[in-house]
């Protein structure tokens, strides 16, 4: 084909690669002949097309990013660490479980499986794992004198917290995830309680994240177990009953307090057997949906508290956009006093759903 | 923003002004976030993607040694995060770059029918919706190369310094991905629907 040579330069003049001989050459090549001409224009279309199509990125980026810088550098200097959206599960997760961890329920948590891989959200946090380091779980680093602590900000009406609260959101590589989730959330409340800093000075990050966490009455029910349900393959569950949307940092207060008080309990026997949770076991479940704008993969976290043999019992599940259950379910025991739970329903029922 | 700009920028951060990498987050976030979008091609991954790089360019700012400008550098570290990530996937890459590799290159150029105007394709959001598809067809280094030029603006040179390659391989990539891109387009998405490129078009 004669016009070879001049559309292996076409790109070239698209890009402002050509001399200015060369594009003389070829532009009036161009005016020409119309194959060219052709090829030239879908070229420049193509090229306007990917160079003017851009998305305004989310808004969490940049805040997310120092947000993490921020937290990251109060540990000592600058260093290697994680981040990513599962971050916020991850802090949720610590949420229900922080009792666990530090009061005795670390030694004792039972799953269907006790290796590590049994932790249904543990493939999700591999993402830049490999930076991480067991540094994090050094509650040294945590220590933040009082004269340093940063104010906290307000940036769209989100309270960012000061950054010494936040190191320990990061999962370690190994080792047992609720040792490093449960300790390092707990240090974000130990460092905030010496540093004299109101609890609503915090950000959960699920705020940051995910955007929100749902509370129902019961065990939450996607539409595939509800059609399950209606075919009699599981047991009679209340109703999906939302009692409330945390979207705000001073809505999670109660809930932190609940988690506070899981820690005046710590008497779990190392080898608790797992009773067999039914839904109508169910207190209440807890949902971190994905996000909106995520495909088909994306996947919310369901957190369920069951009451059974007179104790708390927690499950967690991930779950794809259909409601079908992602990785295996966890279940462990929450070393925490129900009527604290109760007390902490109580609190959130009042705020309306948004 | 310039180059002294934002090397001064640099500059404070490396001094200990954290706050001072917002404006450089905010004033790069578009074309990373977009870059790192038309890499991995969802905006889940892409967010991710784009904090990592941050992360990462934040980690490393003090082995920037300003010999190319701030934003090139951090732009190269977006792709490398995302080629890394689609490597770790598996996804797309291998079955693309095998598909490139067969034949693709010798294949001449169909001439593209009039459809293909800037102006229409500036109109036709659906041929815009078919050229992002068609992106994700093209091997992720092929894709890069094409998204550094298009997205972030690098010129053949930068682009060649920044993935260290030879800048006639980024010139031959780049026009390789627009003809790759051309035969979507003229395909109008039926493109998968006829995968076997031994079977080339004789001319």
């Amino acid at each position: 084909m004669a016009c070879e040579k001049y559309i292996n330069l076409i790109s070239e003049l698209v890009d402002n690669e050509l001399s200015s001989q060369q594009e003389c050459t070829l532009r009036a090549h161009i005016e020409q002949c119309s194959d060219c001409k052709r090829v030239y224009d879908a070229f420049m279309g193509i090229s306007d097309a990917l160079g003017q199509d851009l998305v305004e990125p989310p808004e969490m980026l940049a805040k997310g990013v120092m947000f993490k810088i921020k937290a990251h550098h109060k540990g000592g200097s600058r260093r290697h660490f994680a981040f990513g959206r599962f971050t916020a599960l991850a802090a949720c997760l610590t949420l229900m479980l922080f009792g666990a961890s530090q009061f005795g329920l670390l030694d004792g948590l039972k799953s269907p499986s006790t290796n590590n891989d049994a932790v249904p959200q543990s493939n999700s946090y591999s993402v830049g794992a490999a930076d991480q380091a067991p540094a994090y779980l050094d509650p040294s680093e945590n220590d933040l004198p009082d004269t340093q602590a940063p104010p906290s900000k307000v940036i769209d009406g989100v309270l960012l917290p000061p950054p010494s609260v936040t190191p320990a959101l990061v999962p370690p590589p190994e080792g047992s995830l609720f040792t490093s989730f449960g300790s390092t959330f707990q240090e974000i409340i130990e460092n905030s309680v010496s540093n004299n800093q109101s609890p609503s000075q915090f950000i959960p990050l699920l705020l940051v994240d995910a955007k929100e966490l749902e509370v129902y009455t019961g065990s939450y029910l996607y539409d595939f177990e509800k059609a399950e349900l209606e075919k009699g393959r599981l047991e009679k569950a209340s109703e999906n009953s939302l009692i409330v949307k945390l979207t705000d940092s001073k809505d999670f207060l109660p809930l932190m307090d609940f988690i506070k008080s899981t820690r005046a309990t710590k008497d779990i026997k190392q080898d608790a057997a797992l009773p067999e949770l039914k839904n109508e076991d169910a207190l209440y479940s807890f949902i971190i949906p994905a996000q909106a704008e995520k495909p088909e993969e994306a996947t919310s976290l369901r957190i369920i508290i069951y009451h059974k043999n007179e104790k708390l019992w927690c499950k967690t599940t991930e779950h794809l956009a259909d409601g079908t259950v992602k990785g295996k379910p966890f279940v462990y025991e929450v070393a925490g006093p129900l009527n604290e739970l109760e007390k902490f329903v109580a609190a959130i029922t009042p705020v309306p759903t948004r | 923003m310039t180059r002294d700009e934002e090397l001064a920028i640099v500059q404070e951060i490396l001094d200990g002004n954290i706050q001072a990498f917002e404006t450089l987050v905010l004033e790069t976030q578009t074309k990373v976030y977009n870059l790192a979008l038309r890499m991995v091609g969802n905006p889940d991954d892409a967010f991710d993607m784009s904090q990592e790089s941050y992360i990462k360019a934040y980690n490393s700012i003090g082995s920037f040694r300003g010999d190319s400008r701030f934003s090139v550098w951090l732009y190269r570290l977006t792709t490398n995060v995302c080629l890394d990530f689609l490597r770790s996937q598996g996804r797309r890459a291998h079955n693309s770059l095998t598909y490139m590799s067969e034949g693709e290159d010798e294949k001449e150029l169909e001439i593209p029918d009039e459809r293909f105007s800037p102006e229409l394709v500036a109109e036709k959001k659906e041929l815009r919706e078919t050229l992002h598809r068609g992106l994700q067809l093209l091997p992720a280094e092929y894709r890069a190369i094409l998204l550094l030029r298009e997205i972030d603006g690098l010129s053949y040179e930068e682009i060649a310094n920044t993935l260290s390659l030879e800048e006639g391989t980024v010139k031959s990539r780049i026009f390789r991905a627009r003809k790759k891109l051309c035969s979507i387009l003229s395909n109008n998405g039926n493109f998968l629907q006829s995968p076997s490129s031994k079977k080339s078009k004789e001319v």
